[in-house]
């Protein structure tokens, strides 16, 4: 197991620089008699690590998966985002327990004409990664920089991308004919890393609400921790057999929820 | 006070060291779809959104109070009442707001030993009420709410009625046999039927050895030994009599009093209650009531009424009397109705007469009837029913038995222990309207008064004064109630108890007003123990800082608020040399050839208003009194009126050294020969 894992991904966290520190909720004095008393409601653990070295853009993905950015559908209930984002506009489209990846429930949208929109207010970059079905269930990764997509892990230049419209607001359709069920969306304002794409194809877990950190750091893990980014420490050094004159460490807080 | 579980007792006697236990607190709100939301437990990015809860209540306030505050918001969640958009503020695909006044909140703490996450079973609830106002302008928003009784504060009694004419029929006792009933006695029988059943005159019945056979058939005669029974029907919908007023819309169990004029005493006004058995509109004139035997039925417009009792009868003494938790049921039933069921711990044994209810909220309608025994109205945990009920609470003035006692070791402070002369009062006047002396001008009744006095507080402290004047329509209107008050009012008032808050270091959630709590000697302080009874409390929840704040008094008591705010304050009641005189009375008329002599005597009450002269008015049949119709005056005792042969009609007024003038006497009649 490595070091420390968010989200299913492996960190690239130092030793050197890491640390854990005990916070107490809690209720401590002194009572008119002069007697201590303490009433300990949870003690829990602040984890301070050190992320890197990084490439910028591997840095700028690291930070907002620490930060939480992005939103995350798992249509099990709803088409609320667990941050409580819904669409804007929708046809023909709704939840439905025909088919699902993970969980009750999954989004329906009806052949050709089934379209759902919602107001991510997307700039470049981002990616969009969801489990798409037609006639199976295929993991779908479409990224701002590149032409086409990943299907299940692996990248084609001609991955269909039709179905998706990005210009602010993110827009599903169903533009050939066939009924499409997509499951467990996730819009992020940062580039994945080809990397995680393949890790997490191969993990195929449901998202998690949050950041959940495990790894050999992490005290009976797996938590769900509340995740902030610190300080972007710059450094110029040889990264992966190439000068880098911007590469980063992070200093970032987890802490448990 | 609550009863803590064994388990909760002994986290809070350990209190302190590593025995302590841990509070924790959720907090609940319905939605408008009616889901009971947990704001301290949810799935999604923010777990708990309550950051602090406080709340508690104080023996002078008739309602207890909480606020709690939330996260406004994460992210695209938010708890503003006009984020349309959010998720909490949507049941199914409309827009509700959650945190809107109005909703419904739950507020429910668990006592654990540390390091245990409360089970089902350990939530105890301790808030149940309605969000009066939602503060959204900053971060954390802040909630404010009132308890049930915040419902009743804004339910009206609407209408003025009349109550006390009867207890709850349900209540009345079952037919017996071998029984001498008294006038209009009413029972319901032991089988056979669920109607209720009448004497069939004002002359009551004897029973029988044997049970009649009872029919469902409104008023059906049914024989028993000695005269017999009539059939009421059902229970009324309502207890509250109103005033018969022509062209009225009446619905069946409406009840309503006609007023008549008493055939023992013409001074007395006397009601008849009937309630509608068939529903219509009353017609232009009262129906005609015969004051010796009324009627068991009448047609009224298109409306038809069934006698349930008169008023005020003074035959009636066989009838039930009407009992203090009685009115309550009444009025409750009549104006609120709804939510948790009343509770009646302890019978009062306290009699109330006939009186018109005034327009006023119903809690504070309830709060007054129980004030008249020094008793208090307010929502209170009940363990049977698991729930927060309407409730008759009878302070314990004489408690003696402590619930609890606090050491040194459990509270970080005593913020407050003082002493005050201000709220002393140690001679209570209670001025009132008794119902048993009609007032001269026939219609209102004699205002008295009664005084109250504690002689070692007056030794002590001099003598602190204070009026309590009841409304000419208060329910206060014998002197066995104004005695009961003004005794209630001084025993409250007429001493000066130390008053301290102390502030403990845990959440005391089992604490209840009127709770005695032995506090052991501090040394800083007090040097001895102190019993005090708590007067109010307010617990402030934090996640890891839970902490009561007691407000502790000599013993239990009503509050001083509640009386003070009775008290008249200097000008309220008019001087005695404002109140006109009485008419003169007892009299008597003697004619003769070509004169009539009129001889009288002066009005009750009237020695008061100084020198009095008297006036005789003549004029037409029914004639209101004026200078047309002065003849003359006298300031003695008697008139002789020189006339021909005939009938004059006359009036005698009175009329005192203020200038007041009295309401004319009846008219009578002069016929001089």
């Amino acid at each position: 197991m490595s070091f420390l894992t968010l989200n299913g991904i492996a960190a690239p966290a130092l030793v050197e620089g890491s640390k854990k520190t005990t916070i107490e909720i809690a209720d401590r004095g002194t009572a008119f008699s002069g007697a201590p008393y303490v009433s300990l409601r949870r003690r829990k653990n602040l984890y301070s690590v050190r992320l890197g070295p990084l490439s910028q853009s591997d840095a700028d993905a690291w930070a907002g998966l620490v930060a939480g950015d992005g939103h995350h559908w798992t249509f099990d209930a709803d088409l609320y985002a667990d941050d409580g984002l819904t669409y804007s506009t929708l046809a023909n489209a709704a939840v439905s327990s025909t088919h699902t990846k993970f969980g009750a429930k999954s989004l329906k949208l009806t052949a050709t004409t089934g379209t759902i929109t919602f107001p991510t207010a997307l700039v470049e970059p981002w990616t969009v990664m969801v489990w798409q079905y037609k006639v199976a269930w295929h993991w779908v990764v479409v990224r701002s920089d590149v032409a086409g997509g990943w299907t299940d892990g692996v990248y084609n230049a001609g991955t269909s991308t039709s179905w998706l419209s990005v210009a602010g607001s993110t827009v599903l359709s169903e533009p050939i004919g066939l009924d499409t069920w997509y499951d467990d969306l996730i819009i992020l304002p940062y580039l994945v890393p080809a990397s995680w794409i393949a890790s997490l194809y191969s993990a195929a877990v449901v998202w998690p609400t949050g950041l959940v950190a495990t790894g050999d750091m992490i005290s009976n893990g797996p938590r769900s921790v509340l995740g902030k980014v610190n300080d972007r420490n710059q450094e110029q050094l040889v990264l992966a057999g190439s000068w880098a004159d911007n590469a980063e460490r992070l200093d970032i807080d987890l802490e448990e929820v | 006070m609550r009863t803590p579980t064994v388990g909760e007792t002994a986290i809070l006697g350990a209190a302190t060291g590593i025995g302590a236990g841990v509070t924790w607190f959720q907090v609940f709100v319905k939605d408008t779809g009616g889901n009971w939301i947990n704001l301290s437990s949810q799935n999604g990015i923010l777990t708990d959104w309550v950051t602090e809860v406080v709340y508690g209540e104080k023996v002078d306030d008739p309602v207890a109070t909480a606020e709690f505050s939330v996260v406004r918001a994460v992210r695209y969640l938010s708890l503003a009442s006009l984020m349309q958009s959010s998720k909490w503020n949507r049941v199914t695909t409309y827009y509700s707001p959650l945190l809107f006044p109005g909703r419904e909140v739950l507020i429910e703490t668990a006592l654990v030993p540390r390091g245990v996450t409360p089970a089902a079973g350990d939530w105890r609830q301790v808030f149940d009420g309605y969000i009066d106002d939602v503060e959204d302008g900053g971060d954390p928003i802040k909630v404010r709410c009132r308890d049930l009784g915040g419902r009743m504060q804004d339910a009206w009694i609407e209408e003025e009625r009349i109550y006390g004419w009867t207890p709850l029929l349900s209540s009345l006792p079952a037919w017996a046999p071998s029984t001498v009933y008294g006038p209009w006695a009413v029972v319901h029988p032991t089988a056979g039927s669920t109607y209720h059943f009448t004497a069939t005159s004002r002359l009551g019945c004897t029973s029988g050895t044997v049970e009649p056979t009872w029919t469902f058939a409104i008023y059906d005669s049914i024989a028993d030994a000695v005269n017999g029974w009539i059939c009421l029907g059902t229970t009324p919908t309502q207890y509250g009599a109103k005033l018969w007023q022509a062209g009225m819309a009446v619905a069946v169990g409406d009840v309503v009093a006609f007023p008549y004029q008493s055939y023992i005493d013409p001074n007395r006004q006397e009601y008849f209650v009937y309630r509608c058995a068939t529903a219509g509109t009353t017609g232009t004139v009262a129906p005609v009531m015969d004051g010796n035997d009324w009627l068991t039925y009448i047609h009224d417009g298109s409306a038809y009424w069934a006698r349930m009792n008169n008023v005020y009868w003074p035959d009636c003494a066989a009838y039930p009397a009407c009992e203090l938790e009685d009115i309550i049921r009444q009025i409750w039933g009549d104006w609120y109705a709804t939510g948790n069921s009343l509770q009646i711990p302890t019978p009062s044994n306290w009699a109330v007469t006939p009186y018109t209810q005034a327009r006023r909220p119903v809690l504070e309608a309830l709060r007054n009837l129980a004030a008249q025994i020094g008793w208090d109205f307010r929502h209170k945990w009940n363990v049977a029913l698991g729930a927060f009920s309407p409730t008759l609470v009878s302070p314990n003035r004489s408690k003696v038995a402590t619930d609890w006692q606090f050491y040194s070791k459990d509270y970080i402070a005593v913020p407050r222990a003082s002493f005050s002369l201000t709220d002393i009062r140690n001679a209570i006047d209670v001025v009132y309207s008794d119902r048993s002396a009609l007032s001269t001008d026939g219609v209102n009744y004699q205002r008295k008064t009664v005084t109250v006095e504690d002689g070692d507080s007056i030794d002590t402290y001099g003598r602190r004064w204070a009026e309590i004047a009841e409304a000419s329509n208060s329910n206060i209107d014998t002197e066995t109630e104004a005695l009961a008050l003004a005794t209630a009012a001084c025993s409250d008032l007429c001493n000066p108890t130390v008053e301290m808050d102390i502030e403990l270091h845990f959440h005391f959630y089992p604490v209840e007003l009127g709770d005695l709590y032995l506090f052991l000697a501090n040394g800083v302080h007090f040097d001895t123990n102190q019993s005090l009874a708590v007067v109010g409390y307010q617990h402030t929840l934090k996640h890891g800082e839970c902490r009561t704040t007691l407000n502790v008094r000599g013993s239990p008591t009503l509050g001083k608020r509640v009386w003070l705010s009775r008290i008249t304050t200097a000008g309220t009641a008019k001087p005695a040399r404002l109140n006109p005189p009485a008419p003169p009375c007892s009299l008597t008329i003697t004619n003769a050839a070509g004169r009539s002599r009129v001889s009288f005597a002066k009005g009750r009450n009237s020695d008061a208003q100084g020198a009095l002269l008297f006036e005789l008015h003549i004029g037409a049949n029914g004639f209101v009194p004026s200078p047309a119709s002065f003849v003359e005056s006298t300031g003695g005792n008697a008139f002789t009126v020189f006339r021909a042969a005939g009938t004059y009609y006359a009036k005698l007024i009175t009329r005192d050294q203020h200038g007041n003038v009295s309401a004319p006497s009846a008219q009578f009649t002069l016929v001089p020969t």
